[in-house]
C-alpha cells in the first residue's frame, strides 16, 4: 500500500512540477530562449501575492494569485521587450547570460526588501489537507496543481492553435524574419509570450508556496527541477511538459523508496542524462512543436 | 614576417611575460600575490571554459565537476598516498581530463540548450554523489595536507605557471588545424561535415584539454584554499562565473576571457564592502554590458578600432 | 590575429604592473581594523544578519567608550563587514582579502561550519586571529584538530543532542523517536549522536529519515514516522525543510507529543512563517528569558523588537556581540595586535560575557551550554529546559500548531 501511496503522491507532485515548468517551456518553444530567471519569476509570483494579500487585508491565495500573475505579466513585458529581445540576435549565450543577471537582481532585491527568511505561510485550509480514497492518500494541493497544469496546457494549446495571437506566435517561432516581413511585430509578440509565461509562473509560485515554502533563494532549486521536467518532456512541447513532470515526480518517489532520498539529485539528474542520451531532444520532442 | 618569427612571437610573448611574473614572486607582497592568484585562477578557468563554450559553441554548465575532481584528487592523493606536490597536481589534472572525455562522449550527442542542461544535470548529480560519499568525508571539510606550509608567493607561482600553460596550449590549439575544424563546426555544422570534419573526433580532444586545464586550476585552488568542501568545489557557480567572464570579455576570442576576468575579479573585489548590494551591483553590471555590448568588450574594442581605421581611410582618400 | 595576441599579452602584463601600485589603504593610523565576511544574502542570510548586527553593536559601544586601550592610548575599532552570499569559496576569498588588502588584524567569523571552516583555514594560513560562533564545536574540531589561530565559541553537539531527551523526560511519551536529518554536516554529525544518546536515556529510534538538502516532498517519510507511532520527532534541517515537514505532518494528521526542529526551527517569527503550524515546536537555544544571564533583560529590551521577538536570532546577535568583546579584551590583554600574542590572549579568555561564561578548552573551542525552548503564540521561544537540565516553563503538548 505504501508503494501505491508513494506513486500517487509522486505523480501528483509531478503535476506541480509541470506547472512550475510550463512557463520555461513556452518561452523556449517560441523564442528558443533559455530563461535562467524562470525560478525567480515563480518566487516573485508568491511574493507579489503576499503583498497583495497584505494590501487587500486578506483573500484566498489562489484568487489573489491571479491578480499577482497579471501584475507580474505586466512587469516582465518591458524586460523582454527592451532588455532580452535586443540581445537575442547575438546567439544563445548573451540572452541566457542576461536572464541569469536578471535572476540575481530579483533575488537580491527580494532579500533587501523582505529579508532572507521564508515567506510567511498563508493559512489556506486546502494547503494542508489530505483525502483518503480507497486507502490511498491524496494531498489536495498537489491535486489542485495537477488540475491547474491540465487547464493551463489546454488553454495554451488553444491560444496557440486557434487565436490570431497564437498564429503570430507560431509564425515568429518558425521564422522570425519571415514573420517580420509579413507584418507581424515579432518584438511585441515575444514580449507577450514572456508575459504569458510569467502569468503561468506566478500561479505556479503560489502553488509552490502553498505546498512547501518559498524564500528569496529557493528559485534556483525550482529552476533546476523545471529544467529537468522540460528537457525530459522535450523543450517546447506542452503535453511533453506534463509528462516530464509526472516522470520526475515518479522517479523522485521511486528513488526515495528504493535507493534513499539522500541520493535524490543523483537519481533524478542521472535519469535526465540517460534520457538525453537515448533521446537527445527529449521524450516527446515530436509530439507537438508549438 | 616569416612564419618562424611569427610563431616565436606568438609563444615567446606569453613565455616572457610569465617569466617576468614568475620572478616577480620575489618582490610582490602577500596581498598582491593573493590578489593575482585569484585573478589568474579565474582567467585559467574562463579560458579553459572558452575553449568549449566559446570556440566550440557548447555552453557547458558542467565545468564545476572538473574543478571538483582536480581539487579533491589533489587533496586525496596528498593525504592517502603522500605523493610529492607536483606529480600529485599533474595526476589530478590528468584525472580531470579523463573525466572530461568521459562526460564529453555522451554530451556530444546533445546540441544547444540540451547540452547546457545535460551538462548541468551531470554537475548536479556529481554534487549529489559527493555530498554522500564517505570516502571524501561527504559534507565535512577535507583538509589539504600541505596547507600552511605553502606561502602565498608559492601559490602565486603555481598560478602563474598554470596561466602560462593555459595561454600557450590554447593558442596552439586554436591555431592548429584542429582549432580551425572546431570553429568551422561551431559556425556551420552541416558545412563542416560536408568537407569531412568529424564532430566527435574534433570535440573530444578539446573537451579533454578544457578538463585538463580546469582540473589543474582546481589543484591550485586546493592549495590556495587549504581545505575543501563539496559546496565550495562542486559548485555550479564556477561554470556560471566562467560563462559570465567570457560573455563580458568576448566569447570565442583569445583575449576575451582575460579581459573579462580582469573586470569581473576587480568589480567583485571593490564592491565587496557594499555588503548585500554587492551582488546587485554585479548583476546589474552584467545585464547592462550584455545589453549594450553583446559581443563583449573585445567586440566593442574591435568595432571601435575598425571605425577609426575606416575613418582614417575615408579622410586619406579625400 | 597577432594584434589580438599582443593585446592579450599586454593585458596580462598590465594586470601585474597596474596593481603593484595599488596597495590598499586602511592599515595606517591608530584604528584597529577587524574584518568579517558573513552571509547577508543566500540561504544562510537569516543567521548572518543578526550575527553582524551583534558585531556592529559591540563595536559601536566600544568606540563610544573611546576604544580599546593598550600601549597607553585608546584605539577605535574599524569593522569591515562583507557579504559572502552563503558561498564558501567567496567567504574564503573575502577573508583573505580582508587580511591582505584591508589589513585586518583579526577576523570575526561567519555562521555554520560550511562557512566558518573555510574562513578559519584562511586565518591559520595567514596567521591571523579568527574568532567565530554559531559553529558547533565538534564540527569545528572535526575539520582540523590542530587549529592555531582560529577559535570557536558555541555549543557542544554532545550536550546539545541530550537536551531533546531531557526535555522529553518532562512529558509523558512512548519513548519512540523518529529522526529527520539532511545530508549537511550538522545533520550527519548530530544524527549519529542522537542514535548514540537515545538508549542512554531509555529512548528508541524507530526510524531515521535522511534526505538531500532542500528536499520538498516529505510524504513517504512522514507516513513512515506516523506508521511507526513515534511520539517524538527530532529534526536537524534547514528552514524550508522544516516548513515542508510540518505541512506534510498537518496533511497526514500526524501530531506527535514533541517536535524538535534544530536549526530549521531556529528561524525568527517561526510561528508566523509556518502559518501557525510551528506553534509548540521546540529547539535548542543558547539565549532565553529566565536563563539567568546577567544582561538578559537589557538585550531583550534593546533588540527583541528589532529582531522579531525573543528567539535564537537574538541569541545569534548576543553571540556576535559577546565574541566581539572577547576579541577586544584579548587585544587589551595582549597589549596590541601582534597575531601570536593576540591569538594566545584569546585562548586565555576566562570570563563572563553577555552569552555566559567563556573559557576555551582543547580544540580551540569554548562550549556554551544549551537549553530547550518552545515556540509560543507571541512568536517567542520560551525556555522549557534550563541550564541544569531541569524543567522550566511547562512544555505544551502535543504540538499545538498541528491540532
Amino acid at each position: 500500500m505504501e508503494f501505491v501511496n508513494n506513486a500517487v503522491s509522486g505523480l501528483l507532485l509531478g503535476g506541480l512540477y509541470a506547472v512550475a515548468a510550463l512557463g520555461l517551456s513556452i518561452v523556449f518553444g517560441t523564442m528558443k530562449l533559455v530563461n535562467l530567471a524562470h525560478g525567480q519569476l515563480l518566487i516573485l509570483g508568491a511574493y507579489l501575492t503576499s503583498m497583495l494579500i497584505g494590501l487587500f487585508g486578506g483573500g484566498d491565495p489562489l484568487l489573489v494569485g491571479v491578480a499577482a500573475a497579471v501584475l507580474l505579466a505586466v512587469l516582465v513585458y518591458p524586460l523582454q521587450r527592451y532588455i532580452i529581445t535586443p540581445v537575442m540576435a547575438q546567439g544563445e549565450e548573451p540572452p541566457m547570460t542576461v536572464t541569469f543577471g536578471i535572476s540575481v537582481v530579483i533575488t537580491t532585491l527580494l532579500i533587501i526588501f523582505f529579508t532572507s527568511s521564508p515567506l510567511t505561510s498563508w493559512t489556506a485550509d486546502y494547503a494542508t489537507k489530505e483525502w483518503e480514497v480507497f486507502g490511498v492518500r491524496i494531498r489536495v494541493i498537489y491535486l489542485i496543481a495537477t488540475v491547474v497544469a491540465l487547464i493551463f496546457i489546454l488553454a495554451l494549446m488553444w491560444i496557440l492553435k486557434r487565436t490570431a495571437f497564437g498564429r503570430q506566435v507560431r509564425a515568429a517561432s518558425i521564422d522570425a524574419e519571415a514573420a517580420g516581413l509579413v507584418g507581424i511585430d515579432v518584438k511585441k509578440t515575444y514580449a507577450r509570450v514572456m508575459s504569458m509565461s510569467a502569468f503561468v509562473a506566478a500561479i505556479a509560485g503560489v502553488l509552490i508556496a502553498l505546498s512547501f515554502s518559498v524564500a528569496p533563494t529557493t528559485g534556483t532549486g525550482w529552476l533546476l527541477r523545471a529544467f529537468t521536467v522540460v528537457v525530459i518532456g522535450g523543450l517546447g512541447s506542452l503535453p511533453g511538459t506534463l509528462f516530464g513532470g509526472f516522470i520526475v515526480g515518479l522517479v523522485e518517489a521511486a528513488g526515495a523508496a528504493w535507493v534513499g532520498p539522500q541520493y535524490r539529485d543523483v537519481i533524478v539528474f542521472g535519469v535526465l542524462v540517460v534520457i538525453l542520451l537515448v533521446r537527445p531532444n527529449g521524450l516527446f520532442a515530436k509530439v507537438a512543436k508549438a | 614576417m616569416s612564419n618562424r618569427i611569427k610563431s616565436l612571437l606568438r609563444y615567446g610573448i606569453p613565455v616572457v611575460i610569465a617569466a617576468v611574473l614568475y620572478f616577480t614572486a620575489q618582490i610582490v607582497d602577500r596581498s598582491q600575490a593573493n590578489d593575482f592568484t585569484g585573478l589568474f585562477l579565474l582567467m585559467t578557468l574562463a579560458m579553459a571554459w572558452n575553449l568549449v563554450g566559446g570556440f566550440g559553441g557548447q555552453f557547458s554548465l558542467g565545468h564545476s565537476i572538473f574543478v571538483g575532481v582536480g581539487s579533491y584528487a589533489t587533496a586525496v592523493i596528498l593525504t592517502t598516498l603522500g605523493w610529492p606536490l607536483i606529480p600529485t597536481m599533474l595526476v589530478a589534472a590528468v584525472m580531470s581530463a579523463l573525466i572530461g572525455l568521459l562526460l564529453a562522449y555522451p554530451l556530444l550527442r546533445l546540441r544547444g540548450p540540451y547540452l547546457a542542461v545535460g551538462s548541468l544535470g551531470m554537475a548536479v548529480a556529481s554534487y549529489g554523489w559527493m555530498i554522500n560519499w564517505n570516502f571524501t568525508k561527504a559534507s565535512q571539510a577535507y583538509a589539504v595536507p600541505p596547507a600552511g606550509q605553502i606561502s602565498l608567493q608559492e601559490t602565486y607561482q603555481f598560478a602563474t605557471i598554470l596561466l602560462l600553460v593555459a595561454v600557450v596550449s590554447i593558442i596552439a590549439l586554436v591555431r592548429s588545424p584542429l582549432g580551425l575544424r572546431l570553429v568551422a563546426l561551431r559556425d556551420n555544422e552541416a558545412g563542416a561535415a560536408s568537407i569531412g570534419v568529424k564532430r566527435v573526433r574534433t570535440l573530444l580532444p578539446v573537451w579533454a584539454l578544457s578538463g585538463l586545464l580546469t582540473g589543474a586550476m582546481g589543484a591550485v585552488y586546493a592549495l590556495q584554499s587549504g581545505s575543501l568542501t563539496v559546496d565550495a568545489t562542486f559548485n555550479i557557480q564556477f561554470s556560471l562565473d566562467a560563462a559570465i567572464v567570457c560573455v563580458i570579455g568576448g566569447l570565442g576570442t583569445l583575449s576575451g576571457p582575460i579581459i573579462g576576468s580582469f573586470i569581473v575579479y576587480y568589480l567583485r573585489k571593490y564592491s565587496a564592502d557594499f555588503q548585500n548590494y554587492a551582488l546587485l551591483i554585479e548583476a546589474v553590471f552584467l545585464v547592462v554590458v550584455v545589453r549594450f555590448f553583446p559581443s563583449g568588450i573585445v567586440g566593442l574594442v574591435s568595432k571601435g578600432y575598425k571605425a577609426i581605421v575606416s575613418r582614417r581611410a575615408d579622410s586619406s582618400s579625400k | 590575429m597577432k594584434k589580438k595576441l599582443l593585446v592579450a599579452a599586454a593585458i596580462v602584463a598590465a594586470s601585474g604592473l597596474a596593481l603593484s601600485g595599488c596597495s590598499a589603504s586602511g592599515g595606517a593610523g591608530d584604528d584597529i581594523v577587524i574584518g568579517t565576511s558573513v552571509p547577508l544574502t543566500g540561504p544562510l542570510g537569516t543567521m548572518g544578519t543578526p550575527v553582524s548586527m551583534g558585531y556592529q553593536a559591540a563595536v559601536d559601544e566600544i568606540n563610544a567608550a573611546g576604544g580599546v586601550e593598550y600601549g597607553g592610548a585608546k584605539h577605535k575599532i574599524k569593522l569591515i563587514i562583507q557579504d559572502n552570499a552563503s558561498d564558501p569559496a567567496k567567504a574564503a576569498a573575502q577573508a583573505k582579502s580582508l587580511v591582505l588588502d584591508s589589513k585586518a588584524v583579526a577576523l570575526l567569523g561567519p555562521v555554520t561550519p560550511p562557512l566558518s571552516i573555510p574562513e578559519a583555514t584562511v586565518a591559520d594560513q595567514l596567521k591571523v586571529p579568527f574568532l567565530t560562533s554559531i559553529t558547533p564545536i565538534r564540527a569545528f574540531g572535526g575539520a582540523n584538530p590542530n587549529w592555531n589561530y582560529a577559535w570557536d565559541v558555541f555549543f557542544d553537539e554532545l550536550q546539545m543532542t541530550q537536551t531533546q531527551f531531557q526535555a522529553s523526560d518532562l512529558i509523558n511519551t512512548n519513548k519512540k523517536v523518529v529522526l529527520f536529518t539532511d545530508t549537511e554536516e550538522d545533520g550527519v554529525v548530530m544524527g549519529k549522536l542522537w542514535e548514540a544518546n537515545a538508549p542512554k536515556f531509555g529512548y528508541t529510534i524507530v526510524a531515521r529519515e535522511t534526505f538531500a538538502v532542500d528536499n520538498a516532498n516529505f510524504s513517504s517519510q512522514v507516513a513512515d514516522a506516523k506508521a511507526k507511532g513515534a511520539d517524538i520527532v527530532i529534526a536537524q534541517v534547514i528552514p524550508p525543510e522544516a516548513i515542508g515537514i510540518l505541512k506534510e505532518m498537518k496533511a497526514q494528521g500526524y501530531d506527535p507529543k514533541a517536535i524538535f526542529m534544530e536549526k530549521g526551527g531556529n528561524t525568527g517569527n517561526f510561528v508566523k512563517i509556518t502559518g501557525g503550524l510551528g506553534l509548540g515546536v521546540m529547539a535548542a537555544n543558547w539565549f532565553a528569558e529566565g536563563m539567568g544571564l546577567a544582561r538578559e533583560k537589557e538585550f531583550i529590551d534593546t533588540y527583541a523588537s528589532k529582531i522579531g521577538g525573543i528567539n535564537s536570532d537574538l541569541g545569534i546577535l548576543v553571540c556576535g556581540y559577546s565574541i566581539t568583546y572577547v576579541l577586544a579584551d584579548a587585544i587589551k590583554a595582549a597589549g596590541g595586535t601582534d597575531p601570536a600574542k593576540l591569538s594566545a590572549a584569546i585562548g586565555a579568555t576566562n570570563g563572563d560575557y553577555a552569552i555566559g561564561h567563556i573559557q576555551f578548552t582543547e580544540g580551540h573551542s569554548a562550549p556554551l551550554k544549551v537549553i530547550q525552548t518552545q515556540w509560543d503564540s507571541n512568536n517567542n521561544q520560551v525556555m522549557v529546559l534550563n541550564l541544569e537540565g531541569k524543567a522550566a516553563t511547562p512544555i505544551v503538548t502535543p504540538e499545538a500548531g498541528l491540532k
